[in-house]
């Protein structure tokens, strides 16, 4: 069964930022170091990593480690050396993206479904800042913070060399929670489908759900039980309502708004 | 349609699939990389603290 871990958010600072965007990808070696090469992933993190900002206590340092079309971007791991250096802790590589989700490219709605998945071990107890070199929606964050707390470890913060817009505070602030409960009040069904609590949406996931048409957001639920199938109905999928050729983006299928979520994940 | 096939389907809709094996390794390979050229940039950081930072 797969699942998307995630955690309580509880008092997750927020993202702590070196740059922008603009400075980041004006940077000479910027485009190389995305398509993997280490020097230039080096070049770059040397120049833009900020240790002074970083004013949280911590053991090590964990990246994001994925893959994007195919490519191996080199910054977070290079910059969770540098910012390891600087602050005399360690970096560790072992946390990896079990599947590649392109959302460089993506829109909101695929960002919401496609939901980045997490392997790799890390040491109970331990307190961890996460790394990447930009952070967007922050679905990859939250299921990265998620897979960590879930083998034990503490997840004190994130960092990144930049942000999208509206993009550091990841934590939704109570009042859009409730607004999301009154408007989609199955929320929580969504949120249940991938594997966690409804009040592990981040800010920016909670404000696109937010946004969504009655219709957009059944079709988001049907999608997303397409692709986190119950246990149920891995096992007898004749129980289940036809539904043509399934769900799509364009033509959503209808869900079962009566059927009980799966439970949540186990902490 | 079979649960797992339409999930395979709707997963490449939206261009999302789970890694193979090779792929997992070219990210470690990708690690290894990184930090054999840390190691030469910075090898004091790596003297220093081998039985922690190893």
């Amino acid at each position: 069964m797969r699942q998307v871990h995630r955690a309580p958010w509880a008092e997750f600072p927020d993202v702590i930022l070196h740059t922008n965007g603009a400075k980041l990808k004006a940077h000479a070696s910027y485009a190389a170091a995305k398509a993997g090469d280490p020097a230039s992933a080096l070049q770059v993190a040397e120049a833009l990593i900020r240790p002074d900002k970083v004013n949280l206590d911590f053991d090590v340092i964990v990246p994001v480690i994925q893959t994007d079309a195919a490519k191996h971007n080199a910054l977070p791991r290079a910059a969770a050396f540098i910012l390891a250096i600087k602050l005399n802790r360690q970096a560790l590589l072992n946390t990896y993206q079990t599947n590649e989700v392109s959302h460089t490219k993506a829109d909101a709605a695929i960002r919401i479904l496609a939901q980045p998945h997490f392997a790799g071990v890390v040491e109970p107890g331990l307190r961890v800042l996460l790394l990447d070199d930009v952070v967007t929606f922050g679905s990859t964050i939250a299921n990265l913070r998620g897979w960590l707390e879930h083998c034990g470890a503490h997840v004190v913060g994130c960092t990144s060399l930049a942000s999208g817009f509206a993009s550091t505070k990841l934590v939704p602030p109570a009042d859009l929670l409730d607004r999301l409960d009154e408007r989609h009040p199955n929320h929580a069904e969504l949120a249940h489908t991938f594997g966690f609590k409804q009040s592990c949406w981040t800010n920016r996931e909670a404000r696109f759900l937010l946004e969504r048409s009655d219709d957009q957001f059944q079709g988001l639920i049907t999608a997303a039980r397409t692709l986190y199938p119950s246990r149920e109905t891995l096992i007898n999928p004749e129980t289940q309502p036809r539904q043509g050729r399934g769900p799509t983006l364009e033509s959503p299928g209808r869900g079962r708004p009566d059927e009980r979520p799966p439970d949540p994940p186990q902490r | 349609m079979d649960p797992i096939e339409e999930m395979k389907r709707l997963e490449k809709e939206i261009g999302v699939r789970d890694l193979t094996p090779e792929e997992i390794q070219a990210m470690f390979d990708k690690n290894k990389e990184v930090e054999e050229l840390v190691r030469q940039r910075y090898p004091e950081y790596f003297a220093a603290t081998t039985d922690q930072k190893g």
